[in-house]
C-alpha cells in the first residue's frame, strides 16, 4: 500500500471513531438536551481503561500504570464502556438534579478538570503526562499480520463496531424511550407533569453517551497504541459539539456528516498548511477560531444543522381508529 | 358515604413573605366537575401547582385517591393518575401533534432501557395501539388533520385543544385544568364543555380553575371560591351568587352581571 | 510553618485577583442572566494587551494596565452587541446561548494565540523589594494588587448603592421584567454592565499576569472555573458574596498547595463548588439558580 493509501485508510478509521463520538454526544445533547461540556473526559476514561486492561504488566515496560492484565481487546472495550457509563452515572447523579444548564455545564467541566488533574499528576495511575503507550493491536497476536494488512483489518473491524453502534443509536432515538428524552429536552417540567422521571431518563442518556465515548476512546488507543493528556484537552469536546451542531443534531445521519466535515475534512485538511515560522501555533489557532465562527454562524443561519431532526411519522399498519376514548 | 378522590387539608404556601395559599382545605368528590374560582391573586394557580407537585407542599397535607401526595415529586403524582393542564399552553413544540399524545401515555413498557435495546417489538406494538387511540382522541378534538404537524406550528386555539387532548390521553383519574377556556372563542368553549362532560361521564373527576362563569355555571356541579389564599365559600354557583362575601370578594361586578343576564 | 505563612500571603493576593474577576462576572451574570464562557479570554486579552503596550511600545506599566482594561471592556460590549444580543433578541434557548459563548471563547482565545503566540511573556517592571507585614511577606507589586482589589470593591459597592445606575443594575438582577416595567433603560444598563465586567476582567488578567510574573495564553482558562466557583459560592449577582467567596477560595487553593501536590490547587475550589451545589443549591448568599 502506498503512502496515500495508508494515509486515507488512517483517515477512514478516524472518521469511524469520530462517528461513534458524535453519536454518543448526540444521544446526550441532541436527543436528551444535556449540555455535557466535558464529554471528552469519558473518551479518555474509555481509552485509559482499555489501555491498562490490554497492556501487559507495567513492570515489563518503563511506564507506570495500574492493572496491565493482557485482556483481549473486545472484553477490555466492553469493560471500558461500563466504567465510563458508571462515571457518567456518578457525575450525572451529582449534576443532573434540576440544575440549570449553565450550572450543569460548569459542574461537569469542573469534574472533568479534576479527573484530568488526577491523571496528569498521578504518574502511577496511567503514566501521567508522558501518556500511556505500547498498547497492543487488537487480535494481532492471533493474526500476526504485517502493518499494512493489519490496517485493512482494523478498518473493517472498526467499521463493524461503528455500524453496530449506529444501529443501536437509531433504535434508541426512534423508540418510545427516545421520544421521552426529546420531551424532557423540550420541556422538563411538562414531561414530569406527565409522569416522566426526568432525572432517571437523563441519567440513562448520559450513561449511554458515555459508553459511546469510551468505545471511541478504546478504538483510538488500540489504533495508535498510545494516548496522553495532551490528546484530550477540554477544547476537544467542542470540536465534537461543532460536528454535531453543523451536521444536524438529533439526527444520526447528520452526526455522520458532521463527523466527516469537521474533525476529518476540516481539521485534517488544514493540517497541511505550512507553519508560520515565528508562530507555529498559528495554524491550530486559526483552525479553532474558524470552528468557533462556524458554530456561531451555524446557530444563526441554520440552527437545526445541515440535516435537521427527522419528523416522526407512524409508518406501520394502522388499526381502525378507536373513537373518543383512550380507554376503549 | 361520599367518595373524595382529592382531599386538601390545611395547605399553606408562601413566596418569601407573601402568603399565596393560607390554610386551605376542601375535598373533591369522585366523578364530579368542580370549579375553583376567585379573583386574580387568590392563590388558585399556586394551589394547582401544589396539588400537582410543581411546587413542593410543605405545610398541610394532600391526599389523592387514598395516597398522600404532598411533598412528592410531580412525576410520581402524575403516575398515580393526577394529570394537569397548563394555563398557558405548553405544547412540546419540536414533537409532532401525534407524538405529543404518544409520549404522555403512562406505563409504557417500550420506555424501558432493556426493552428498547433487546425487545424493540414491545415498543413498536405499544406504539401501534397508542397511535390508534391517539388518532381517535385527535379526531374528537378536531386535530386529526394536524397529527403530523409540529406542535409549535399550531394556532393558539389548536394549542389549547392539544393541551386538553394530551391530558385526556394520559389516562387521568383526576384532571386538574388551569383555565381551560382561557382565550378561546365561544364556539370552541361549547365544544370543550362537551368534551369535559364526556370525560366526567366516563368516570374522570375534573377540578378546573376558571374565570368564564357561564361555562362554570353550565358545567360544574360544585364551585369552590378562593380569595386571598383561603377558601371563602362552597356550593352551587346559583347559591354563591347570593352570598354577600363572595360577591364582594370577586369584585362584585362579575357575579352581579352574570345574574342579571 | 513558614511555608504555611507564605501560602497565606499568596492566598491573599490570589484572593484579590479572584475578587476583581468574580465581581465583574457576578455583576454581568446577575444582570444578563447568561453565564459567559468567554470571560476567561477577556482576562487573557487584557494581560496580553497590557504586555504589548508595556513591553512592545514601552508604555509605563500602570498606564498599560488602565488602557488594556478599558480596551477589554470595549471588546466585551462589542461581543454583546454583535454576537450575544442578536441571539437574545431571537429568543434562542439557553443551551444554545451558552454554546454561542463557547464559540466566542474559541474565537477570542485563539485570537490571543494567533496574535501573540505561545511563548511565555513578562512585563517590563522595576525590580521588586520584599515588604514585611507581620509574619507575611509581599513584594510591592503584590501589595498594589491587594490595594487595587480593595479599591475596586469599594468603588463597585459605592456605585451599586449610591448611583442610579447601580440601583438599576440591582433591580435588573432581581427581576428584569419588573425593572423594565418601572422604566429602567435595560439596554443601556446592559451595555454598562458588559463594559464594567469586561474592564474588570481585563484588569484581573493584568494583575494575575503580574502576580504570576510569566504568563501564556492559558492564563484565563486556567482560572476561569475557579472564578465560576467564586461566583456560585457567593451567590450570583452578589458582589459582596463574590468577595467573600474569593477570599475563601483564594486562601483555600494556596494553602492546599502546602499539603497536596500543587497540580490539584484548583480542584479544591471545584470540590467546594460541588459540595455547595449538592447541599445547598441556592448558593451561600443568594439564588444561584434563578431563571
Amino acid at each position: 500500500m502506498d503512502q496515500l493509501g495508508y494515509y486515507l485508510a488512517t483517515l477512514v478509521v478516524y472518521f469511524f471513531i469520530y462517528n461513534i463520538l458524535v453519536w454518543g454526544l448526540n444521544i446526550q445533547f441532541g436527543v436528551a438536551g444535556i449540555l455535557d461540556f466535558t464529554y471528552i473526559t469519558f473518551f479518555a476514561i474509555g481509552a485509559y481503561t482499555a489501555g491498562v486492561l490490554t497492556n501487559g504488566p507495567a513492570s515489563a515496560t518503563n511506564q507506570h500504570y495500574i492493572l496491565g492484565l493482557n485482556w483481549p481487546f473486545l472484553v477490555a472495550m466492553c469493560v471500558a464502556a461500563g466504567v465510563s457509563a458508571l462515571a457518567g452515572l456518578a457525575l450525572g447523579g451529582v449534576a443532573l438534579r434540576r440544575l440549570r444548564s449553565d450550572y450543569l455545564a460548569i459542574v461537569m467541566v469542573s469534574v472533568g478538570t479534576i479527573v484530568f488533574d488526577l491523571i496528569a499528576n498521578n504518574p502511577n495511575l496511567f503514566n501521567g503526562n508522558d501518556g500511556l503507550g505500547g498498547v497492543p493491536s487488537p487480535f494481532n497476536d492471533l493474526l500476526q499480520l504485517d502493518p499494512n494488512t493489519y490496517l485493512y483489518f482494523f478498518v473493517a473491524f472498526s467499521a463493524v463496531i461503528m455500524v453496530a453502534l449506529g444501529l443501536l443509536a437509531h433504535r434508541l432515538t426512534s423508540s418510545p424511550l427516545g421520544r421521552s428524552m426529546r420531551a424532557i429536552r423540550e420541556d422538563l417540567e411538562v414531561a414530569e407533569a406527565f409522569g416522566k422521571n426526568s432525572t432517571r431518563i437523563r441519567l440513562i442518556a448520559m450513561m449511554i453517551g458515555c459508553a459511546y465515548a469510551a468505545i471511541g476512546g478504546a478504538l483510538l488507543i488500540a489504533f495508535i497504541s498510545a494516548i496522553s493528556p495532551s490528546g484530550w484537552l477540554p477544547p476537544e469536546t467542542f470540536v465534537i459539539f461543532a460536528a454535531l451542531l453543523i451536521g444536524g443534531r438529533a439526527n444520526n445521519l447528520g452526526a455522520v456528516i458532521g463527523a466527516l466535515l469537521i474533525p476529518v475534512v476540516f481539521v485534517e485538511a488544514t493540517r497541511f498548511l505550512p507553519k508560520w515560522p515565528s508562530n507555529p501555533e498559528l495554524g491550530a489557532a486559526l483552525r479553532n477560531m474558524a470552528i468557533g465562527g462556524l458554530i456561531i454562524v451555524t446557530l444563526w443561519f441554520r440552527p437545526q444543522g445541515l440535516f435537521p431532526e427527522r419528523r416522526w411519522r407512524w409508518k406501520g399498519p394502522l388499526l381502525a381508529r378507536t373513537h373518543g376514548s383512550p380507554d376503549a | 358515604m361520599p367518595d373524595s378522590v382529592l382531599a386538601i387539608d390545611h395547605v399553606s404556601h408562601s413566596f418569601g413573605g407573601l402568603k399565596a395559599v393560607d390554610d386551605c382545605s376542601f375535598t373533591v368528590e369522585r366523578g364530579t366537575i368542580t370549579a375553583l374560582i376567585g379573583p386574580n391573586g387568590a392563590g388558585k394557580t399556586t394551589l394547582v401547582n401544589l396539588v400537582s407537585g410543581a411546587i413542593a407542599c410543605r405545610k398541610g397535607s394532600i391526599v389523592f385517591d387514598g395516597h398522600a401526595i404532598s411533598g412528592r415529586p410531580s412525576y410520581q403524582i402524575a403516575q398515580r393518575g393526577l394529570i394537569r393542564s397548563f394555563q398557558i399552553s405548553r405544547e412540546l413544540g419540536s414533537l409532532t401533534v401525534l407524538e405529543n399524545l404518544l409520549v404522555v401515555v403512562p406505563d409504557q413498557r417500550g420506555e424501558s432501557l432493556f426493552n428498547t435495546f433487546f425487545r424493540p417489538k414491545i415498543g413498536r406494538e405499544e406504539t401501534r395501539i397508542n397511535v390508534a387511540k391517539a388518532l381517535g382522541v385527535l379526531e374528537t378534538f378536531s386535530l386529526y388533520a394536524q397529527r403530523d404537524e409540529y406542535a409549535k406550528n399550531l394556532s393558539g386555539g389548536q394549542k389549547r385543544l392539544l393541551e386538553l387532548a394530551r391530558a385526556v390521553m394520559a389516562k387521568p383519574k383526576l384532571l386538574l385544568l388551569d383555565e381551560p377556556m382561557a382565550s378561546i372563542n365561544p364556539a370552541l368553549v361549547a365544544q370543550i364543555s362537551l368534551h369535559l362532560r364526556e370525560l366526567r361521564d366516563r368516570g374522570i373527576t375534573l377540578l378546573m380553575v376558571e374565570h368564564n362563569l357561564e361555562a362554570v355555571d353550565e358545567l360544574c356541579d360544585d364551585v369552590v371560591v378562593m380569595a386571598e389564599g383561603r377558601v371563602l365559600a362552597r356550593g352551587r354557583l346559583s347559591d354563591l351568587r347570593r352570598n354577600e362575601q363572595v360577591v364582594r370578594a370577586y369584585l362584585g361586578g362579575m357575579l352581579v352581571n352574570s345574574a342579571a343576564s | 510553618m513558614s511555608t504555611l505563612v507564605l501560602a497565606i500571603g499568596f492566598g491573599l493576593v490570589t484572593a484579590s485577583v479572584l475578587a476583581i474577576a468574580a465581581i465583574g462576572l457576578t455583576l454581568q451574570v446577575g444582570v444578563t442572566n447568561l453565564v459567559n464562557f468567554a470571560f476567561a479570554d477577556f482576562l487573557t486579552l487584557g494581560a496580553y494587551l497590557a504586555w504589548s503596550l508595556n513591553s512592545g511600545w514601552h508604555l509605563n506599566f500602570w498606564a498599560s494596565l488602565v488602557f488594556a482594561s478599558l480596551a477589554v471592556g470595549v471588546v466585551a460590549v462589542a461581543a454583546n452587541v454583535f454576537v450575544i444580543r442578536p441571539f437574545l433578541r431571537r429568543r434562542t434557548p439557553l443551551v444554545f446561548l451558552l454554546i454561542v459563548t463557547i464559540g466566542l471563547s474559541l474565537i477570542l482565545g485563539n485570537l490571543n494565540l494567533a496574535i501573540w503566540g505561545s511563548s511565555y511573556r513578562s512585563y517590563d517592571l522595576a525590580p521588586q523589594q520584599p515588604i514585611h507585614i507581620g509574619p507575611l511577606e509581599f513584594t510591592n507589586d503584590q501589595l498594589l494588587i491587594i490595594a487595587i482589589s480593595v479599591a475596586v470593591m469599594v468603588a463597585v459597592r459605592l456605585m451599586l448603592t449610591q448611583t442610579k445606575l447601580g440601583k438599576a443594575m440591582r433591580s435588573m438582577s432581581d427581576n428584569i421584567d419588573l425593572a423594565r416595567a418601572s422604566g429602567i433603560d435595560t439596554d443601556r444598563v446592559t451595555h454598562v454592565v458588559w463594559m464594567l465586567s469586561g474592564t474588570l476582567a481585563g484588569l484581573a488578567g493584568v494583575v494575575l499576569a503580574l502576580n504570576l510574573t510569566t504568563f501564556d495564553t492559558g492564563l484565563g482558562s486556567n482560572i476561569l472555573f475557579v472564578i465560576f466557583a467564586a461566583m456560585i459560592l457567593g451567590g450570583v449577582g452578589s458582589p459582596s458574596g463574590a468577595i467573600l467567596a474569593a477570599v475563601v477560595l483564594g486562601l483555600a487553593t494556596e494553602v492546599s498547595a502546602v499539603f497536596v501536590n500543587s497540580g490539584y490547587k484548583n480542584d479544591i475550589a471545584f470540590l467546594a463548588l460541588l459540595v455547595v451545589l449538592m447541599v445547598r443549591p441556592q448558593g451561600i448568599v443568594r439564588m444561584a439558580g434563578k431563571n
